[in-house]
């Protein structure tokens, strides 16, 4: 193994930017959830923003971005449910000029289920929960 | 063009369109349709599931009627009354679009 396949450890400067960062994107998915119905949410979340965000350790791997920003979420009061989750973790990659797509799936048996991740290149960024055969849409 | 009491278009000229932001699909045991306006989801049970696919395909609500009747054994002034009221019941939650056929 060498030194480059170990990921660069996040310092607390890192973890603490992370933390503002989604303190200040949750509202905004809120926010634009509450204003617009969820295809033009989802397009102001991705619009382009005039400050990009300094890349750090965590940007390296977009899932490993997403994992950090739903651990903050969790510990927030409030709906960080999937597809606030969801939205949260697509603006802050949009904000990174990542573009991801935003899944939608429902099952109708045995208890009506529904669940949302976001995926890039197919490659899911936020865990499937098995539903990635009960897919309806992708944004 | 012949308006029904109602005020909408009479069922041989009422045809039906499922719009952009509805997505449907079938499970085994009903579908599930998802209002990307509304954010909600929508069951529909097997007979439903069967009278919007005939509602899509038939130029007109009157039409569908005619395609379903000799496969449901069911009178089809009935199934015309029952056509319609699930226009209505999927018109209100914008799961479809109603417009007269050209």
């Amino acid at each position: 193994m060498s030194p480059s396949d170990v990921a660069e450890a996040p310092t607390w400067r890192d973890r603490a930017a992370l933390i503002a960062e989604v303190l200040v994107t949750y509202p905004m998915v809120r926010w634009s959830v509450r204003r617009h119905d969820l295809p033009s949410a989802v397009a102001a979340l991705r619009a382009p923003r005039r400050h990009r965000v300094p890349r750090g350790p965590l940007d390296a791997d977009e899932r490993r971005l997403a994992a950090a920003a739903v651990r903050v979420l969790r510990r927030l009061p409030g709906d960080s449910r999937c597809l606030t989750r969801s939205l949260v973790v697509l603006a802050m990659l949009a904000r990174r000029g990542v573009d991801v797509r935003l899944v939608l799936a429902a099952r109708p048996a045995p208890t009506f289920a529904a669940h949302a991740w976001v995926e890039r290149g197919g490659r899911p960024l936020l865990p499937t929960r098995d539903f990635d055969d009960a897919r309806l849409a992708e944004l | 063009m012949p308006i029904e009491p109602s005020g909408r278009a009479h069922p041989e000229r009422l045809a039906v369109r499922v719009p952009e932001h509805v997505v449907y699909r079938d499970f085994a045991e009903q579908t599930v349709a998802l209002n990307l306006h509304t954010g909600r989801y929508h069951g529909l049970n097997e007979t439903s599931a069967e009278m919007l696919e005939a509602l899509r395909e038939a130029p007109t609500v009157a039409a569908a009627a005619q395609r379903l009747a000799p496969s449901w054994d069911v009178d089809p002034g009935v199934l015309l009354a029952d056509l319609l009221d699930l226009c209505d019941g999927l018109e209100s939650r914008g799961l479809i679009e109603t417009h007269v056929a050209e």
